[in-house]
């Protein structure tokens, strides 16, 4: 089905380039909003991902290979927007549902995640980007560094410290919840 | 939490939580909206290396970066050394004011129909100094209208309302009630044809009345329109009753004495501009052989059918056999150009989403260098247009986008092959049968959109006439 999209829209069919777009302006938000953490710059990262797709669309020359390069141009279009964006940088507060955890568990899954959400934040979004085409996408190594433009190597130890980094940040929560408390402050 | 394993696992659990995949309402359409008015460009390809393992040597493609970059160096090496060779800082863009001279020649930019060039004697007066003033603001919004130069000096702005200014008081006046959107063009009587939808009627400067005259046979907006040698009034192409895409190749002309209206030949291509944004912004020009050249716009091209999209091609129409014939095609597809004609009988097309120019020749298929004198063209440059537009990818966010022009690249294909020394003339690589051709010159430092014939923003009340016409400029050449 895709394939037949992206070959009508490789000859100027506009429709079928909608569609494809339809199918995969979901996912490209999901993953922009990820690595950028910011909604306005991932929407425009997505925004220009899509146009220069289709500019480009022509020069994909297997059709089969459509979302592993819109993920690649979204990548790109994801540091451009980081890079552009960190001079008037604004930090993006997620708002979390009202609702208080009523159980130990979910208290427990809460603090999981805001640990989880403040480690991320100090991640670089290449590092970011590494993780989420890794965990979120579950993309094979080699798919994911080709859509990073680095070598598997390289992508391995990029996502050996992103954890590790990771890690450290939320193992200094655990250890300085007093410490942690006034900063939010 | 020490272990990898789980850290893996809770980052993707946190992930698929947390990940929000559901797009701004709009979005979508926007971005639709932003493609839908280009074409995808032409790969840049060359053969490689032929295919290991194939049973006849079969040569692949492949996207070759280093390539191009080797390209790239020697192309601007060429183009430097042209430069310097050619003395090429004589025909550099001069920016120049409209205030200073607002009766002579800077005021003739406003008009609906392009007007001749202004003699040696005129270009003389031309201002020399480059700033701009302000001047008493537009009474009413107006949005895309055409402005006609009156015979007394004064300039009439036709768009939702009529309104009158006079650049010797600064000052505004209504011209009474509009009754028609469309084009507006001054008639060897004095009087302006208006003409919109399927209405039309002419305006009288002397009793400032309106007054019903024939209507056209085709309802259209967004024509192509111009005063022929004879008198009468050629109307070409636009946008039908049927929607936004109902592009028209049809045309018809206006007899004044009659006050009717009567069709004539169809263009080959249909060539219209996008919704009401662009009302107006199609070029039709009268050249010195009395024939008109209608270039650009936004249509499909009958042999290659599908999908409207900014076209390249022109035509030329001949009153006397009241026939269209294609001529040579631009070097890129332009939509909301400004088309002014030259003393030397030459057309020069400046911008329409991409910030080059281009000269058409009528006469020869040669190239030759530009006239001396310096002439006037003016635009909007599209970054500075507030409004939000479903119709032509200028919403705001095209501005951190690759710059208009490049969407107009696909479209080169039928442009004439030609050979331009840089910031010179050109000789065309090989000869075309048909008469007139196109030739690269230096463009502007902008991207131009809308013609200076299409004048004001909507900025509620802060419409002036330096904020519809921001920007003016000499150009000259040897």
């Amino acid at each position: 089905m895709d394939r037949a999209l992206v070959i009508r829209a490789q000859t100027g069919d506009h429709d079928a380039f909608a569609a494809l777009a339809k199918g995969s302006l979901g996912r490209l938000t999901a993953v922009a909003r990820l690595i950028l953490r910011d909604t306005d710059a991932a929407d425009d990262a997505v925004q220009e991902t899509l146009v220069e797709a289709w500019r480009g669309i022509r020069a994909l020359r297997d059709p089969e290979r459509l979302a592993p390069w819109l993920h690649r141009l979204l990548v790109r279009a994801c540091y451009d927007r980081f890079r552009r964006e960190r001079r008037r940088r604004v930090t993006e507060i997620r708002v979390a549902p009202s609702a208080e955890p009523s159980t130990a568990d979910e208290q427990r899954s809460v603090l999981v995640r805001d640990q989880l959400e403040r480690g991320l934040a100090r991640l670089h979004p290449e590092q970011r980007a590494a993780l989420v085409l890794t965990y979120y996408l579950d993309l094979p190594l080699t798919e994911a560094a080709q859509i990073l433009g680095i070598p598997v190597g390289t992508l391995k130890s990029r996502l050996h410290r992103s954890l590790d980094a990771l890690r450290a940040s939320i193992e200094a929560d655990e250890r300085e919840p007093a410490r942690r408390k006034e900063s939010l402050i | 939490m020490s272990d990898r394993t789980d850290l893996e696992r809770l980052l993707h659990e946190h992930f698929v939580t947390t990940a929000d995949p559901r797009p701004r309402p709009g979005r979508l359409d926007a971005i639709l909206a932003q493609t839908s008015e280009t074409r995808p460009r032409r790969p840049w390809r060359i053969p490689l290396r032929a295919d290991r393992g194939a049973a006849a040597p079969v040569i692949s493609r492949r996207t070759v970066s280093p390539w191009l970059v080797v390209l790239l160096v020697l192309v601007t090496l060429l183009l430097v050394a042209g430069f310097l060779l050619s003395g090429g800082h004589r025909d550099l863009a001069v920016v120049l004011p409209i205030s200073s001279a607002p009766t002579s020649s800077a005021t003739p930019t406003l008009a609906a129909r392009p007007t001749p060039m202004p003699s040696p004697r005129q270009s003389a007066a031309v201002p020399t100094s480059a700033s701009w003033s302000s001047t008493a603001s537009i009474p009413d919004k107006q949005e895309r209208a055409p402005a006609v130069l009156l015979p007394d000096g004064t300039v009439l702005v036709v768009g939702r309302f009529s309104d009158r200014y006079d650049p010797r008081s600064g000052t505004w006046s209504s011209a009474g009630r509009i009754p028609a959107q469309g084009s507006a063009t001054l008639l060897r009587n004095g009087k302006v044809l208006v003409a919109g939808g399927a209405s039309a009627e002419l305006y009288d400067p002397s009793t400032n009345t309106w007054s019903a005259t024939g209507s056209m046979i085709v309802a259209r907006r967004g024509q192509a329109a111009t005063l022929l040698a004879d008198g009468r009034v050629l109307v070409a192409g636009g946008v039908g009753a049927g929607g936004t895409y109902d592009f028209l190749a049809s045309a018809e002309i206006y007899d004044p004495s009659s006050g009717t209206w009567s069709a004539t030949g169809s263009m080959s291509d249909t060539r219209g501009q996008v919704g009401t944004c662009c009302l107006g912004a199609l070029q039709a020009t009268l050249l010195h052989d009395d024939t008109v050249l209608v270039e650009g716009g936004t249509g499909q091209v009958r042999r290659r059918g599908g999908s409207p999209r900014t076209l390249a091609t022109a035509e030329l129409y001949d009153p006397s056999s009241g026939t269209w014939s294609t001529t040579g095609s631009m070097t890129t597809a332009r939509n909301g150009h400004t088309a002014t004609l030259l003393a030397d009988g030459r057309v020069l097309v400046v911008g329409g989403l991409s910030a080059s120019a281009e000269i058409y020749d009528p006469r020869s298929k040669r190239g030759a260098p530009l006239a001396q004198r310096p002439f006037l063209v003016g635009g909007i440059r599209p970054p500075s247009w507030p409004t939000v537009g479903y119709l032509w990818p200028e919403v705001p966010k095209v501005t951190r986008s690759p710059p208009p022009s490049s969407l107009t690249r696909g479209a080169r294909r039928g442009a004439q092959r030609t050979r331009c020394q840089p910031f010179g003339h050109c000789t065309p690589r090989s000869s075309s049968s048909t008469a007139g051709s196109w030739w690269r010159v230096a463009g502007p430092t902008h991207t131009w959109w809308t013609p200076p014939s299409s004048t004001t923003r909507d900025r509620g009340t802060e419409n002036t006439v330096s904020r519809c016409l921001p920007r003016i400029r000499s150009w000259g050449d040897e």
